[in-house]
C-alpha cells in the first residue's frame, strides 16, 4: 500500500489499519485487496462512466447502466463479501465497506448500485437463517459468474413509515401499510414499499412485513420475493435529486402468495436482528460518506491547482489552502469514524457472528476450495447442528455488544455523513461557477451526498439511536427513556 | 413596509408564475434536456421583466425576483441576469436591443476573457464561462481584462469569431439557458465597448446584491412552506412530525434565516447595511442555501425525489449562493476595500 521511497500518500494511509495489521492480519489483508480492486474498478469503470449514466437516468429514470453492472461482476463486487463455503470470495464484511470509500469517491450513485446488495445480505446473515443465506449466496455467486448479477434489495420503508419502521420504540405506533397475512401453506403479502435501492432491478427482494399489522413489534419478519411472483410488481421508479446511477423504486404487492420456506429466521426482526444490521450497515454509509468528503476534496484540490483567478493560482491564496486543509482534516476524522465502525462490527456485531470462532474462520479461509465445495464439507455446513449455532449466536449475543455495534454504526453514520456535505460545500466555494457545472462533476457530487443523511435511518433517527445506546442504555439516569419530554 | 407599486408588481407576476411557471416546472427542471415551455420568455417580456430600459427600480426587481423565484428560480436568474447586463449598458451609454446575457456567476475584478489593443479597437480572446442567458439573447455583456485594466463588451451572437456554447445543464435554476461564450480574435469596435470599467462593473454588483439576494429568499421562503405543511401533516412515532422537538429545531432555524434574508435584501437596497453590506449578503446567501438542506432533510426520502420541490429549493439556493462570484473572493475585495 505505502511507497517506501517517497513516503506515504494521503489517499493510501489508513494508521488505524496498520496499527491493527500485527493483531488482526486477515481482516486487514482483505481491507487492503479490497480497496486495490475498488480503485481499480473506479478509474477502469466508474469515472470514465459516472457523468453520463447520471445525464442518462436524468432523462429516463427507468435507464439501468447494465454495462456497469456486468464490469462490477467482471470484478467481483457481488461474491466479495459471501463466504468461500457458499463459493464467495469470503472477505471480511468490513473489507467491501473500506472499498466503498475508495468506490463513492469516484461516483456515489455506482457505489450503492453495486453494493447496495450488502444490506439485504447483511439482514439475511442476522436471522441466523443458514440455508436462507446459503439461497443468496448461491444468487450472488451464479449471477456473478453468469456475467449478469442477480441482485438482491431490501425492502424497509413503507409510504407513510420511513424512520418509524427502523426503530422499535416508534415502530409500535407506525403507520403501516404491509402485512404478511398468515394463510395456508404460507403468507399474502400486501401493501407498498417505497424508495427501495435496486428496487427495479433486483432479483430476489428482502421485505420486511408484520404478520399483524398490529403488533410490528412481535411479528415482523423477512420474506424473500423473487421478480415474477405473482401479485407482486414494481411501481413508480423515483425521479431523485442524485445517486441517479441507483434506481428506487416502489414494490408493489397484491395478494402476493410465499410459501412458508419465503419466511426467514425464526424470530421477529426489530430489536436486536435490525439493530445488528444496521450496526453493520450504517458503518457502510459512514464510508460512503468519506468518499463523498475525499472526492470532494480531490476535486477542489485539483481545480485549485489548475485554475488561475484574476492572474494568481487558487492553490497559492491562503483562504484556499486553508479550506483544503479543513477538507483534508474531515476526510481523516471521517475515515476514522467509519473504520472504528466496521472494527465494532467486526468485534462485537454481526460479523462477528458469521466469522465463527477463530479456529472456524481459520478453516474457513485457509481449506482449499474443493475441501470446501466437497459433499461432506457441505454436508457438515447444512446440518442440524450448524443451523442451530448460528441461530444461537445471534440470540445469544451480549446485550452490551449489540448496543456497541449500533451505537458506532449510527456515530459514524451521523459524523462521516454530514462530514461528506460540508466538504461538498467547500468544494464548491473553492471552485465557484466551475462547481455548479454538470461537465466537471462536483454539482453531481453536492447531489449524491444529501442522500446519506437520510438513508438507512435519516442522522435524526441515528442521533436517536446513539442516545438511546451510548447514553441512556444503562437506564439508572435521568433521561433514560428517550423523548419523555413533551415538546 | 411595501408601496403599492410593489404590491401590484408581486401580484401580477404571483399570477403569470401560478399559470405559466407552475405548470410547466418538470421542463424548467429538466432543461436543457427539455424545450422550455412555450411562452416562457414573452411571458416575462409581458410582465415588463425583459424591457430593454427597464421601468422598475431595483426596489421594484428585488420584489418581481424574489415572487417569481418562490415559485420557479430558473427564469429569476435570467431576469437577474438580463437585468444587470442591460443596467451595465446603459451606465455605460451604449446601445442593446432584446436579452440581455451576462456571466452572473463570475467576479468583475478577475474577467475570463483577455484582450490586446489594436489602434481604436480591441482584439479578445478566451472563454467566457456560465453566461445566462446566452443561448437566447441578442446582446452579451461581458466584461474582458488587458492593458492593467477591466473594459466590457457590449456584443451581438452574430459577432464573427464568437461562439455560444451548447446550452449547459447545472446544479440548479435549470430553467435559465446558460452556456459558455468563446471568443476568438474577436475585433470590438469602440461603439461595442467600454474603456476602464472596473469601477462601473463594482458599483453594478454592488447595486445587484439586493436582487441577488432577492432570490435566495424567494426560494428559502418556498422551502419553508413546503417543510412547514408536511411536517403538519406526517406522522411519527405516533404523532405529528411538527410535535418532535428536533423538527421544530429546524424550522426555527429555517425561519430565521428567511428573515435574515428579507431584511438583507431590505438592507442592501436602502444602503443602510455598508460597511458589512458584503458580508450580510454572502451570509445570507448561504443562509439559505444551507436552510434549503434542511427543507429536504425534514421531508426524508420525499424531500430527495423532485415531487415536492424540496430538492429543487435545494440545488437552486445553493446555485443562488453564487451569484456575482465566489463568496470568499468577495469577502477578501470587501474587506480590502474597507481597510483601504
Amino acid at each position: 500500500m505505502k511507497d517506501e521511497a517517497t513516503g506515504p500518500g494521503f489517499d493510501c494511509d489508513y494508521p488505524l489499519l496498520a496499527a491493527l495489521r500485527r493483531d488482526r492480519p486477515r481482516e486487514i489483508g482483505d481491507f487492503e485487496r479490497a480497496i486495490e480492486m475498488s480503485r481499480r474498478f473506479r478509474h477502469a469503470v466508474v469515472e470514465p462512466n459516472a457523468l453520463a449514466v447520471d445525464r442518462r437516468v436524468l432523462q429516463d429514470p427507468r435507464w439501468v447502466a447494465e454495462d456497469v453492472l456486468r464490469e462490477a461482476a467482471r470484478h467481483g463486487f457481488f461474491s466479495m463479501m459471501v463466504p468461500r463455503t457458499f463459493g464467495g470470495a469470503g472477505f471480511a464484511f468490513g473489507a467491501m465497506i473500506v472499498g466503498m470509500e475508495e468506490l463513492a469517491a469516484g461516483c456515489l450513485g455506482i457505489a450503492n448500485l453495486v453494493a447496495v446488495h450488502g444490506l439485504a445480505f447483511a439482514m439475511v446473515a442476522a436471522t441466523g437463517d443458514l440455508p436462507a443465506v446459503e439461497r443468496v449466496s448461491r444468487l450472488l455467486v451464479e449471477g456473478e459468474r453468469e456475467g449478469t448479477p442477480r441482485l438482491l434489495s431490501t425492502g424497509i420503508t413503507e409510504p407513510s413509515a420511513g424512520t418509524d419502521v427502523e426503530d422499535v420504540d416508534l415502530l409500535r405506533s407506525a403507520h403501516l401499510d404491509c402485512e404478511a397475512q398468515p394463510v395456508r401453506g404460507g403468507y399474502r403479502l400486501r401493501g407498498r414499499k417505497v424508495f427501495i435501492s435496486n428496487g427495479s432491478i433486483a432479483h430476489t427482494h428482502v421485505v420486511l412485513m408484520p404478520t399483524h399489522r398490529g403488533d410490528p413489534v412481535n411479528t415482523t419478519f423477512a420474506f424473500l420475493v423473487e421478480r415474477g411472483t405473482a401479485g407482486f410488481s414494481v411501481g413508480r421508479v423515483e425521479r431523485k435529486m442524485g445517486q441517479k446511477a441507483c434506481p428506487a423504486a416502489e414494490l408493489v404487492f397484491d395478494d402476493c402468495f410465499v410459501p412458508e420456506t419465503a419466511r426467514i429466521g425464526h424470530r421477529p426482526i426489530p430489536g436486536r436482528q435490525l439493530e445488528l444490521v444496521l450496526g453493520a450497515t450504517r458503518g457502510g454509509v459512514a464510508a460512503w460518506g468519506a468518499g463523498v468528503a475525499r472526492g470532494a476534496y480531490e476535486r477542489a484540490l485539483a481545480f485549485a491547482r489548475s485554475n488561475r483567478v484574476g492572474g494568481r493560482w487558487l492553490i497559492d491564496e491562503q483562504w484556499v489552502q486553508l479550506r483544503l486543509a479543513d477538507m483534508l482534516g474531515h476526510v481523516m476524522t471521517a475515515r476514522s469514524a467509519y473504520v472504528e465502525a466496521l472494527l465494532s462490527n467486526e468485534l462485537f456485531g454481526l460479523s462477528s457472528l458469521v466469522a465463527g470462532s477463530r479456529v472456524q474462520e481459520l478453516l474457513m479461509r485457509h481449506l482449499p476450495q474443493p475441501v470446501l465445495d466437497s459433499r461432506a464439507t457441505q454436508r457438515l455446513i447444512g446440518s442440524q447442528r450448524s443451523r442451530q449455532r448460528m441461530r444461537r449466536a445471534v440470540d445469544e449475543l451480549a446485550d452490551w455488544k449489540v448496543d456497541a455495534s449500533s451505537a458506532t454504526g449510527a456515530a459514524a453514520k451521523v459524523s462521516a455523513t454530514e462530514l461528506g456535505m460540508e466538504n461538498c460545500h467547500l468544494a464548491l466555494d473553492i471552485m465557484g461557477a466551475a462547481g455548479l457545472r454538470h461537465d466537471l462533476g462536483m454539482e453531481k457530487l453536492y447531489r449524491d451526498a444529501k442522500l446519506l443523511t437520510i438513508y438507512e435511518g435519516t442522522n435524526q433517527l441515528n442521533r436517536i439511536e446513539l442516545y438511546k445506546k451510548g447514553i441512556a442504555r444503562d437506564g439508572r439516569h435521568p433521561g433514560a427513556r428517550f423523548g419523555s419530554a413533551p415538546s | 413596509m411595501r408601496t403599492d407599486e410593489q404590491v401590484l408588481l408581486e401580484t401580477a407576476v404571483r399570477r403569470f408564475a401560478e399559470r405559466e411557471l407552475v405548470p410547466h416546472m418538470d421542463e424548467l427542471n429538466h432543461y436543457p434536456d427539455r424545450p422550455l415551455p412555450e411562452g416562457f420568455l414573452a411571458g416575462l417580456g409581458e410582465l415588463g421583466l425583459l424591457d430593454a430600459e427597464p421601468q422598475t427600480g431595483i426596489e421594484l426587481l428585488a420584489s418581481a425576483l424574489r415572487e417569481l423565484a418562490y415559485s420557479a428560480a430558473a427564469p429569476a436568474a435570467l431576469v437577474f441576469a438580463h437585468a444587470l447586463g442591460q443596467h451595465l449598458v446603459t451606465k455605460a451609454g451604449r446601445n442593446a436591443s432584446g436579452l440581455c446575457a451576462y456571466p452572473s456567476y463570475g467576479e468583475p475584478q478577475a474577467p475570463e476573457l483577455r484582450y490586446v489593443e489594436d489602434r481604436d479597437a480591441l482584439v479578445v480572446d478566451g472563454t467566457c464561462q456560465m453566461v445566462a442567458g446566452a443561448p437566447f439573447a441578442q446582446t452579451l455583456v461581458l466584461p474582458a481584462f488587458g492593458a492593467g485594466s477591466t473594459a466590457l463588451l457590449v456584443l451581438e451572437p452574430t459577432t464573427p469569431g464568437l461562439e455560444v456554447g451548447l446550452p449547459l445543464l447545472t446544479l440548479g435554476m435549470r430553467g435559465c439557458p446558460t452556456a459558455d461564450v468563446s471568443l476568438s480574435a474577436v475585433r470590438v469596435t469602440a461603439d461595442r465597448f467600454v474603456r476602464n470599467a472596473g469601477p462601473l462593473l463594482d458599483g453594478a454588483h454592488a447595486l445587484f446584491r439586493g436582487p441577488a439576494t432577492a432570490i435566495a429568499a424567494g426560494v428559502l421562503a418556498r422551502s419553508t412552506r413546503t417543510a412547514t405543511e408536511y411536517a403538519r401533516e406526517r406522522y411519527q412515532g405516533g404523532r405529528n412530525i411538527i410535535d418532535h422537538q428536533e423538527v421544530r429545531r429546524l424550522l426555527a432555524g429555517m425561519l430565521a434565516d428567511e428573515e435574515l434574508c428579507r431584511s438583507a435584501v431590505e438592507r442592501l437596497i436602502d444602503g443602510t447595511a455598508e460597511p458589512a453590506a458584503t458580508e450580510l449578503f454572502l451570509r445570507a446567501k448561504e443562509r439559505a442555501a444551507r436552510a434549503t438542506c434542511d427543507g429536504v432533510q425534514l421531508l426524508g426520502g420525499y424531500g430527495y425525489m423532485e415531487d415536492y420541490g424540496q430538492e429543487r429549493c435545494m440545488r437552486d439556493a445553493k446555485q443562488a449562493e453564487y451569484l456575482l462570484g465566489r463568496p470568499e473572493m468577495l469577502r477578501q475585495q470587501a474587506l480590502e476595500r474597507w481597510l483601504a
